[in-house]
C-alpha cells in the first residue's frame, strides 16, 4: 500500500514537473534573460566597480549564479505559481487525483532542471568571466540543489500569501532580490552594519554564497553551509507544503 | 450493473453547513442524496450556494459541518481516493496556455492514475468524441472559449469516472456548442455516470436533468423528479390564444392565458370557444423556478 503510494506520488511528480517544461520550452526568451544575461551584466558592473580585483571575482562569479537562481526561482516561477493560482490553473489541478506533496515536489523538480542547466552554464562558460574554476563536482551539486530546495519552497509559500495577483507579483520580485542584496552574496559579511550581519544568519543566501564560493575554487569545508541549507530547504519546503491552498476554508 | 447503480447512492450528503470566514451561511444543513447513473441540476439565483455545495463535494472547500460521503468514501478523509471517481469541472479553473489540446488529456490521463499508454488512448479516443482532432496540437491560448471548455469536458471525462461534477459547464458558450455540451452529457448518462450539474440555464436542466434540486439562500427548497416539481404548482397546463373584438369599429387582438391543472380541462374550453388557433404549452422549469424564487423573496421581505 506504501509502496503504492510513493509511485503515485513520484509518477505524478514527474508529469507536473513536464508540465512546467512544456512552459519554460516556450520561454527560452525570458529564461536567458533571467538565467543569464541580467546576472553576467551585475558580474560585469560589480567586477568593474572593484577595478577587477582578481581576488573578488569568484566572488562576484558566485553571486551571479545565486542571482540567476533567485531570479529563476523566486522572480519567474513565483508570478507563474501565482498566475496559476489567480488564474485558475491551480484548481484545475486541486481537482484532480493528486496530493500537494506531489504537486511540491513536482515544482522543486522543474526548479531543479533549470537551476542545473543554468549553473553548468555558468561553469562551461566561466572563461567569459575570467574566472578560473576548480571544481568539487559534487558538494557543487550538493549546494546548488540544496540551494534550489529553499528557493523552491520561498517561491511556493510567496505565492499563496499575495491577496491577488499583483500584489504576489511585487513579492516575488522584492523576495528575490532582498534574499540576494541583503545577503553577505556580492560582499563581505563584515561590509554590514552589527545588527544585519546577526539578520544575514537568517537567510539561505548567506551559506548558499559561501559554500558555492567555496566548491567552485576547489576549498573543502562547505559541511556547515550544507548543514544550514538543509535546514532551510527542509523548513521552506515543510512550510510550503503546509501552505500550499489544496482546499480553501 | 445499470439497476444496481440507480439503486445505489454515489453521493450522500448530510446536514452540510458552510459559514465562510467573514460570516456568510453559504449552506445550510443540506441533505442530499445522489443516485447512482442520475443527472442531478442544482439551480439556484446567483449566492444561493450552488458552487459551495458543489466545491465541499469535490474537496475544494472545508465544511463547517455535515458529512459528504463519495461512494462511500469521506472525501476529506482520502481526497485522492474520493477524487479518483469524480470528474470535475470547476467553475474558476482555466487551462495551461503553453499546453496543446493533446498534452492536456494526456497529463491530466496521467494525473489520474493512466499508464502512458492509456493515456494516449484516452485522449485519442475524446479528441475525436469531442470533435477536437482540427485543435489537437493547437496550443490552448489559440482556442475559442467554446473549444476550451469542451477540453475542459474531456479532462473531467479522462480516466472514465463514475462521478462527474459540471459547475457551469455552459456558461458563455454559443447554443451551437453548448448543445454539443448537452450531447456528451447524455452520452454519459446513457453510460449510467451520475452527474452533478449547476447551471442557470433553466431549459438545459430541463432537458438532461433525472431530477432537479433548487437552491435558495443556502437551503434545498424543492428536490425532485421534474414531473414531481411541476405537481407542485397546481395548474401546470397553459392555454393561449387571441381572440378579435370591435372596439369602436376598430379591430382589436386579445391575448388569452387559461392555466388548468389537466389537459381534458383545456381541451374543453376549446372545444367550447371553437379554437382554431391556439396554442398548448406545459408550464416550464422556468415558469416554476421564478414563482418559487419570488414566493422565497415575499416571505423574507
Amino acid at each position: 500500500m506504501k509502496r503504492k503510494m510513493i509511485k503515485k506520488i513520484l509518477l505524478d511528480t514527474c508529469v507536473i514537473t513536464r508540465i512546467y517544461y512544456f512552459q519554460f520550452r516556450d520561454q527560452i526568451a525570458r529564461f536567458l534573460f533571467f538565467a543569464f544575461l541580467i546576472p553576467a551584466g551585475v558580474y560585469y558592473i560589480a567586477n568593474a566597480s572593484t577595478r577587477r580585483d582578481p581576488a573578488l571575482g569568484l566572488r562576484f562569479f558566485t553571486a551571479s549564479i545565486l542571482l540567476s537562481f533567485s531570479m529563476l526561482t523566486i522572480m519567474w516561477l513565483g508570478t507563474i505559481l501565482v498566475e496559476d493560482r489567480f488564474y485558475g490553473r491551480l484548481k484545475l489541478l486541486m481537482t484532480t487525483p493528486i496530493s500537494r506533496t506531489s504537486y511540491v515536489l513536482g515544482i522543486l523538480g522543474y526548479d531543479y532542471m533549470l537551476g542545473l542547466m543554468t549553473s553548468s552554464g555558468f561553469i562551461l562558460v566561466s572563461y567569459l568571466f575570467e574566472i578560473e574554476v576548480q571544481l568539487n563536482l559534487l558538494d557543487v551539486i550538493i549546494l546548488v540543489l540544496l540551494t534550489l530546495s529553499s528557493f523552491t519552497g520561498i517561491s511556493i509559500i510567496v505565492s499563496q500569501q499575495a491577496k491577488n495577483l499583483q500584489a504576489g507579483t511585487v513579492l516575488a520580485d522584492s523576495t528575490s532580490i532582498c534574499l540576494i542584496f541583503f545577503a553577505p552574496v556580492f560582499y563581505p559579511l563584515d561590509e554590514l552594519p552589527k545588527a544585519m550581519q546577526y539578520a544575514t544568519s537568517l537567510l539561505p543566501t548567506t551559506y548558499a554564497a559561501d559554500g558555492i564560493a567555496k566548491s567552485l575554487s576547489g576549498k573543502g569545508g562547505a559541511g556547515m553551509d550544507m548543514l544550514a541549507l538543509l535546514l532551510f530547504s527542509f523548513v521552506a519546503l515543510f512550510t510550503a507544503i503546509r501552505s500550499l491552498r489544496w482546499r480553501d476554508f | 450493473m445499470k439497476e444496481h447503480l440507480e439503486e445505489s447512492v454515489a453521493i450522500s450528503v448530510r446536514g452540510l453547513t458552510k459559514r465562510y470566514p467573514e460570516g456568510t451561511l453559504a449552506n445550510r444543513g443540506i441533505d442530499l442524496d445522489v443516485y447512482g447513473g442520475e443527472v442531478l441540476s442544482v439551480l439556484g439565483p446567483n449566492g444561493a450556494g450552488k458552487t459551495t455545495l458543489v466545491k465541499q463535494i469535490t474537496t475544494e472547500l472545508s465544511p463547517t459541518s455535515g458529512s459528504i460521503r463519495v461512494m462511500g468514501i469521506d472525501p476529506f478523509r482520502e481526497p485522492v481516493k474520493a477524487k479518483k471517481l469524480m470528474g470535475i469541472i470547476p467553475q474558476e479553473a482555466t487551462l495551461f496556455s503553453h499546453l496543446t489540446v493533446h498534452h492536456h488529456l494526456y497529463f491530466f490521463g496521467k494525473l489520474k492514475g493512466l499508464s502512458r499508454d492509456e493515456a494516449r488512448a484516452e485522449a485519442d479516443r475524446w479528441i475525436s468524441k469531442l470533435a477536437l482532432d482540427e485543435d489537437r496540437w493547437r496550443k490552448i491560448d489559440t482556442l475559442s472559449v467554446g473549444t476550451r471548455r469542451k477540453v475542459l469536458i474531456g479532462l473531467a471525462l479522462m480516466g472514465d469516472p463514475p462521478i462527474l461534477i459540471l459547475d457551469e459547464p455552459t456558461t458563455g458558450l454559443d447554443p451551437i456548442t453548448r448543445r454539443d455540451v448537452w450531447k456528451q452529457i447524455q452520452h454519459s448518462k446513457e453510460q449510467t455516470k451520475t452527474v452533478i450539474l449547476t447551471t442557470h440555464y433553466l431549459e438545459e436542466a430541463e432537458f438532461l436533468s433525472d431530477r432537479i434540486a433548487i437552491l435558495l439562500k443556502g437551503e434545498i427548497k424543492v428536490h425532485g423528479t421534474l414531473e414531481e416539481i411541476y405537481r407542485l404548482v397546481p395548474r401546470s397546463y397553459c392555454l393561449t390564444y387571441y381572440n378579435e373584438e370591435r372596439n369602436h369599429g376598430e379591430r382589436e387582438k386579445n391575448k388569452n392565458v387559461h392555466k388548468e391543472s389537466d389537459f381534458a380541462t383545456l381541451r374543453r374550453i376549446i372545444e367550447e370557444k371553437g379554437l382554431e388557433e391556439y396554442s398548448i404549452r406545459r408550464i416550464s422549469l422556468e415558469d416554476i423556478y421564478l414563482e418559487l424564487t419570488a414566493e422565497h423573496e415575499e416571505e423574507n421581505d
